[in-house]
């Protein structure tokens, strides 16, 4: 009898350890952190909060104590006098840049079951967040909803903006564009497969963006007609990095390549040895990339790998950022959350959570 | 290891069904879902086959006497349960060893689908390096057809009316009532209503329902989806072979009319009557009800 009672309670335990970690793999949210940057003051947003975090130290947290309910992996974004965040429960926050206190919380999305994952944009007066339900909200700065528009699928990336129109990609393979005063439509573009990073805008007016499959495109922005398209080997994750007149744009194949923004033309593909997922940031005369592996490369004008080569104990899937002529990386599954390098390539400061 | 030989693998089988059966998530799970229980149908009736030559030996009167003789001996009491296990030829891991090789097999189909949902770019990253090339594309099956029905695949469930300020779970609602029925229906009366045993069964069959509706109601709806049709087939397998207690779902003032024959139905595979020589008529309650247990097999999900 005590036998059977035992094998009963072993059983239960095991069904409900296993149902439960078998959730924790797909269901729970998992995902690389969102990194941002504003005078000198490194934004991580990373599981159940958001860091303001500057030469390593903490300056805040949002919420003060960790909330389960509460967790953060689109990159914060910035108002004049608001950091704006938005949470993996689809609430979008403004917070005080100063303190870390609690300014609005937009909640009206929250029911819809959706998650914000890409970051928010904000573009003079309009906050635009593209949500995970499909729709991208745009909030006046005191986070009151002006309008929303819904696409085929969800949104995982940020939008880009002239202060006219409004570039959102959907991960239902078009790219939409839209007028920034109400939301509505001006063209939409099927670009042939899934696009899971943002749209760039260059000063001359053109308008480029990568998909999933590796297609480069870039677009009239008036109408949205194709100029060129080229495709690179592997998926691309991030947004091409344009510098001048060459856009740099890494790919799960391991390579950065190096095109001509006028026609699109593969100059040169430099093969870092592991998959690049996220986007490349300028730095010193050189381009940034993160590996997937922990290895961060400069690629110089050409396209050479410099010997700026730094490593970080982790992987490396957010596009870094730059912050007082540092090279600032969010880590995933590693035993820092942030590492700051310099123009050696010495690491300058670190971040981990405080407990 | 486990990815390459196990969530791979389904992850494709998974999309491959999808990409063939018109796009749509909601049929490719419950395809997959039927094909997956009826690859492991034989090991599910190895189980119960295991089970039932278990109870068997517990009713054996050469095993209740040596249990007597060598309670204070356990070894001896070891030496003989061997002996009586070969004599009755049951083989002792004939109830684990395909329960054991089945739960590989349900978690990775229940993995394979949280996987292809990929509810972040993380998720969609690891899904994309699980699809082989050679069998499709994968950025051509990007973004899958969660739609289902009412249902969007990847989010919590909720029937939305205009006439009601909330929505209604009903998928988690099916999937409580489906899991009540098959712990009913796999699980037999008892003979002695004090019998600890089936006491926790009972409480496992209130229990269960419970937990899985929280699951349903809190988790992605393309996870419920999978628990509903896993469960009706689980009802279904028992029924085809005449393990389903029916009985068990009348009241209790209705159960002499159809107690007996759902007794019976239940003392052999395939609703034959066991031979009376088998069990002494004085232990007949009892044996059946330790059989019966086997029934309540809940490592089926």
């Amino acid at each position: 009898m005590k036998t059977s009672r035992v094998s009963l309670v072993i059983l239960v335990s095991t069904l409900a350890a296993l149902l439960l970690s078998s959730c924790a793999g797909g269901t729970v949210y998992n995902t690389w952190p969102g990194l941002s940057a504003k005078d000198g003051v490194v934004y991580l947003a990373y599981i159940n909060a958001i860091f303001a975090v500057q030469d390593g130290n903490t300056l805040w947290r949002y919420p003060e104590k960790p909330d389960n309910a509460k967790a953060f992996y689109a990159p914060p974004a910035f108002t004049s006098d608001l950091v704006i965040a938005a949470d993996y429960a689809n609430h979008i926050y403004g917070i005080n840049p100063a303190n870390g206190s609690e300014a609005w919380v937009f909640a009206e999305a929250k029911d819809s079951g959706g998650h914000f994952v890409g970051g928010p944009l904000v573009v003079e007066d309009t906050i635009l967040a593209p949500s995970s339900d499909h729709n991208l909200y745009a909030l006046d700065l005191n986070g009151k909803k002006r309008w929303t528009y819904r696409t085929g699928n969800v949104l995982w990336a940020q939008p880009a903006s002239d202060g006219k129109m409004v570039y959102l990609p959907a991960m239902d393979h078009h790219l939409y564009a839209l007028n920034l005063s109400d939301g509505s439509l001006v063209w939409k573009k099927d670009l042939g497969s899934a696009l899971p990073s943002s749209p760039v805008l260059a000063a001359d007016g053109s308008l480029y963006i990568a998909s999933l499959s590796g297609d480069v495109f870039a677009l009239d922005p008036a109408t949205g007609a194709v100029r060129w398209n080229t495709q690179v080997e592997g998926e691309v994750w991030s947004a091409p990095l344009l510098v001048e007149d060459t856009l740099y744009l890494g790919s799960s194949s391991g390579k950065v390549y190096r095109l001509t923004a006028d026609q699109g033309q593969v100059q040169k593909a430099t093969d870092l040895g592991s998959p690049v997922i996220a986007g490349g940031v300028r730095f010193d005369e050189t381009v940034v990339f993160p590996t997937e592996s922990g290895a961060l490369f400069a690629l110089d004008s050409e396209g050479k790998i410099t010997s700026w080569k730094p490593t970080v104990n982790g992987k490396l899937y957010t596009t870094p950022v730059v912050v007082n002529d540092q090279v600032v990386v969010a880590i995933k599954d590693g035993d820092k959350l942030l590492a700051a390098f310099d123009q050696n390539g010495a690491e300058v400061w670190s971040f981990t959570a405080p407990k | 290891m486990w990815d390459a030989l196990i969530i791979a693998p389904f992850t494709n089988i998974l999309l491959f069904i999808y990409n063939v059966t018109g796009q749509n998530f909601g049929i490719a799970i419950i395809l997959f879902t039927i094909l997956i229980r009826v690859l492991t149908h034989p090991l599910m009736v190895q189980q119960m086959k295991g089970t039932a030559g278990m109870q068997q030996l517990q009713s054996d009167p050469e095993w209740k006497e040596a249990q007597e003789k060598y309670k204070n001996d356990r070894e001896k009491l070891a030496q003989e349960q061997m002996r009586i296990y070969k004599k009755l030829g049951i083989n002792p891991f004939g109830s684990c060893l395909p329960m054991l090789i089945q739960f590989p097999i349900i978690i990775g189909l229940y993995q394979a689908i949280i996987q292809s949902m990929a509810n972040t770019p993380l998720d969609l990253l690891k899904m994309v390096r699980h699809i082989y090339p050679w069998l499709m594309d994968a950025t051509k099956v990007i973004p899958l057809n969660n739609t289902f029905l009412w249902m969007d695949l990847g989010q919590p469930e909720r029937l939305n009316l205009p006439f009601l300020p909330f929505g209604i779970p009903v998928l988690a609602i099916i999937v409580m009532v489906t899991t009540y029925l098959q712990s009913k229906l796999m699980t037999p009366p008892s003979a002695n209503p004090k019998d600890q045993t089936a006491q926790m069964t009972g409480m496992m069959n209130l229990y269960m329902p419970f937990f899985m509706g929280y699951l349903a109601l809190t988790f992605a709806s393309g996870l419920s989806l999978y628990f509903v049709v896993s469960n009706v087939i689980g009802i279904l397998q028992y029924a085809l072979l005449g393990k389903a207690n029916w009985s068990s779902l009348l009241p209790k003032n209705l159960l002499p009319a159809f107690g007996k024959p759902a007794d019976q139905s239940l003392s052999a595979p395939g609703g034959k009557p066991r031979p009376a020589k088998q069990d002494a008529p004085s232990n007949r309650g009892k044996h059946e009800s330790r059989k019966n247990n086997a029934g309540s097999n809940r490592a089926d999900r």
